[in-house]
């Protein structure tokens, strides 16, 4: 099969044209996650802020930051950490449950509703693998541009150009990474997939698919990414010119979008996974 | 195995619940922040665009500084594990702070009494918080100077004194504020013109700084404390004491390495000592030079400048003595107060050597470059002095009633300063010289009202009985000397002035008082 760049453009238009609420729903969930962590970081002066979103920073080793306003100032890097945690650990079955519910029409038997739980159990351990790896090589990554590229970046561009060519490279990079691992679980709901065929094939998915893959992640997420720039590079100058509580609503609208463009382009990948099994059958 | 899962669940309680003891005061310090923040933000944007707000507007932004304390529950200390302690210490110190934000511009309002209240109130709340009651106390001391409420500011350093024990410095150059307030009670004494009461003050300064001594400080302390003492004993003209502590603390510097940074200070001690012992001032000098030259970074260096060009002075030697004020005026011009003196002193040799221009131009130059100096309140009638020695009658003319100008410039720049008595009474000299007699009485009468009990209202009042008696304002003469009774009833002239008051009412003169 020719995949060229109809196919991938028909893929993303008909993910867009039947996007469903049930089938976004379990991502809707993460989202209602995130924004319920957003709100209570906001009220870190009641009891309940401090005992909730509070607690989750001091878990993190972060009481000095329970400050005002610092606090805002590290908010994007502990929503980070907590975004991470929901699309891996309880998106681990989400992610799943979304995709069973996005390829029921093409899937007779998802489409009766046979084997859901099964299906759902077997794609949960290669799910949850595939994110614990895509996020340690995501921190590898991090580490690879703050000590290598950024250096290099900084000393070519000054000032906030400089800061915006580092965020781009570290952003395409955290976007070639997990282009790589998401196919693991749209494999791993195949019928009878196992630990090792997920794996494996998911990511040699995601390697053959990469151009497409983060054609899609880029047309998605883009809209979302003006926000989380806003926040990961000026937040000091929001909390000072403008006011701290602004960087919560900028990381809602970003949690928002981001929502949306996850569950677009793995409604995409489906498609395009859907229509290469069809092709080889 | 439910036994060690149900011992795993208690353990993961016990700490979550450790934790969760905590919560509310870090709630409650998370709000004062916020409430802190946001009333720092408010006062920034009530200040920008360079114009001063108004006393309603200070008074609203201090309420939302005093918003901050509100709605928090004591105790701030909630626990007595060492976290809830500190915690609660943070979150008394941001109150604090707040609660002495809202008395600044109470201050600034000029609602003093606001502000001394809130300030003993935060001393008193701040209990076992040394750091945060000596800084409402400090402030305290600076309300009451600005608003000339001295003895009160006295009173309350002297309470410090006792309260505070001063800490030995964790850094070389660090010192406790407490060390210096012996000796900021004798400044104040003298700004308000009481030399006696100066003295007295000195020599209770010389007393605490022994009495802190024999408590066996550690060296770092000690060193500090004996450098004061020396000085002190220095003003006090205890040379003998001030030699054998000089000697100790060179004893102590020599042997403690973090001390060698005291050595200018040492040396600076040492040379005065020999000045004041020795007939010839030449060694002195030379030890002055030297010191100047080795350490020309210490602020001793301005000083040994200033001490071995005053000596020259003595000697006669003005060339010499005057390159010397040249290098304090030019490299050292920001140290204070040697910087002033020396440009002072520069001036008047530039005179006497003949350059009379350049001394006037540097005369007037000292009240815009060191206003509130003594320096400041001599130069511009240094310049009509100069007139009146060359028998310059209408130069001399000009200069005082260019003086008075530049006096009340002073004023108007700082009204709350310690050395506006000084001006108003330097303006009086001036109108008074001038035969300017109605400017003198106004003069006066802003003296008695804005500078009640200072020793140069007293004179002031005085001057202003006889020039309102010469020119036939009896009720106004007898209001001066009614207001000097009333202000100044231990001055040794009550009786004169009784005396005076009776002869304005036509009647016999009054026996005095026991």
């Amino acid at each position: 099969m020719r995949r060229d760049f109809r196919i991938v453009r028909a893929c993303a238009k008909e993910a867009m044209r039947d996007f469903g609420w049930h089938e976004y729903a379990p991502f809707g969930w993460i989202l209602g996650a995130q924004l319920l962590f957003l709100l209570l970081s906001m009220n870190l002066g009641s009891g309940w802020g401090m005992a909730t979103a509070g607690s989750v920073a001091r878990l993190l080793g972060a009481e000095g930051q329970l400050q005002y306003p610092q606090f805002f100032i590290y908010l994007p890097s502990l929503a980070s950490i907590v975004e991470a945690f929901l699309y891996a650990i309880p998106g681990s079955v989400l992610i799943p449950l979304a995709l069973i519910r996005i390829l029921a029409p093409m899937d007779h038997a998802l489409a009766e509703g046979y084997g859901v739980v099964l299906r759902l159990k077997q794609a949960f351990l290669p799910t949850l693998v595939a994110s614990v790896v895509s996020a340690a090589l995501q921190i590898g990554w991090q580490w690879v541009v703050s000590m290598g590229l950024a250096p290099i970046l900084r000393s070519a561009l000054t000032g906030f150009q400089g800061a915006a060519a580092i965020w781009l490279v570290s952003v395409l990079g955290a976007f070639v990474i997990a282009a790589l691992f998401l196919y693991v679980p749209i494999a791993a709901i195949r019928p009878g997939a196992k630990f090792r065929e997920a794996m494996i094939g998911g990511v040699n998915e995601g390697v053959r698919l990469i151009g497409f893959t983060l054609l899609f992640i880029l047309a998605f997420s883009w809209p979302a990414l003006p926000f989380l720039m806003l926040v990961q590079l000026n937040a000091a100058f929001i909390c000072e010119k403008l006011r701290p509580e602004m960087i919560a609503v900028a990381l809602a609208l970003y949690a928002v979008l981001i929502s949306g463009a996850s569950y677009l382009i793995y409604a995409s990948a489906a498609r395009l996974h859907w229509a290469e099994l069809a092709e080889e059958s | 195995m439910i036994r060690r899962a149900t011992r795993d669940v208690t353990l993961v309680l016990a700490i979550a619940a450790a934790g969760c003891g905590q919560i509310g005061t870090l709630a409650d310090r998370y709000r004062a922040e916020r409430s802190l923040w946001w009333a720092q933000r408010a006062e920034t944007a009530a200040n920008l665009g360079g114009q001063k707000p108004d006393s309603a507007t200070l008074l609203v932004l201090r309420e939302e500084y005093l918003q901050v304390g509100r709605g928090i529950k004591h105790p701030f200390i909630r626990g007595t594990s060492e976290k809830a302690r500190s915690l609660g210490e943070d979150l008394m110190r941001i109150v604090g702070f707040a609660d002495l934000q809202g008395a600044r511009l109470a201050v600034q309002a000029n609602r003093p009494e606001l502000a001394l209240e809130e300030m003993a109130r935060v001393s008193a709340a701040a209990d076992a918080d040394t750091a945060l009651r000596r800084q409402a106390d400090f402030f305290r001391v600076g309300t009451l100077r600005q608003f000339r409420r001295f003895d009160e500011a006295i009173q309350l350093l002297r309470e410090m004194l006792d309260r505070y024990e001063p800490m030995a410095p964790k850094k070389f150059g660090d010192e406790d504020p407490i060390l210096t307030v012996p000796e900021a009670i004798v400044r104040l004494r003298r700004d308000m013109g009481d030399s006696t009461g100066a003295k007295v003050e000195l020599a209770a300064a010389q007393q605490y700084y022994a009495r802190l001594l024999e408590r066996g400080p550690p060296p770092s302390l000690e060193a500090q404390v004996l450098a004061r003492l020396v000085r002190v004993e220095l003003e006090l003209a205890m040379w003998k004491e001030a030699a054998a502590n000089l000697e100790r603390l060179e004893r102590l510097v020599t042997t403690t390495p973090l001390l060698h940074p005291l050595e200018p200070e040492v040396r600076f001690s040492r040379a005065k000592i020999r000045g004041i012992r020795d007939r010839n001032p030449t060694p002195t000098i030379a030890m002055f030079d030297a010191l100047a030259r080795e350490f020309p970074e210490s602020p001793y260096a301005a000083r040994s400048l200033f001490e071995a060009g005053t000596l020259l002075e003595r000697q006669g030697k003005k060339a010499e003595a005057l390159a010397r004020y040249r290098v304090v005026t030019t490299r050292y011009a920001a140290q204070m107060p040697v910087a002033p003196m020396a440009l002072f002193r520069r001036a008047m040799l530039e005179e006497q050597i003949g350059d009379w221009e350049n001394s006037k131009n540097l005369l007037e130059s000292i009240p815009v470059r060191y206003p509130d100096t003594q320096a400041a309140v001599e130069a511009p009638i240094a310049i009509a002095q100069r007139y009146v020695r060359v028998g310059d009658r209408n130069g001399a003319i000009l200069a005082l009633r260019r003086a008075v100008g530049t006096y009340q410039a002073l004023i108007a720049r700082d009204t709350t300063s310690t050395y506006c008595p000084l001006y108003r009474s330097n303006i009086l000299r001036c109108q008074l010289a001038v035969d300017d007699w109605a400017g003198a009485l106004a003069t006066i009468d802003a003296m008695a009202a804005k500078d009640a009990g200072h020793p140069f209202t007293a004179q002031a009042l005085l001057e202003g009985g006889r020039l309102a008696k010469v020119h036939g304002q009896k009720d106004r003469a007898r209001g001066y000397l009614e207001e000097f009774l009333d202000n100044y009833p231990k001055s040794p002239l009550v009786a004169d002035v009784r005396r005076e008051l009776a002869e304005l009412a036509g009647k016999p003169p009054a026996r005095a008082r026991p």
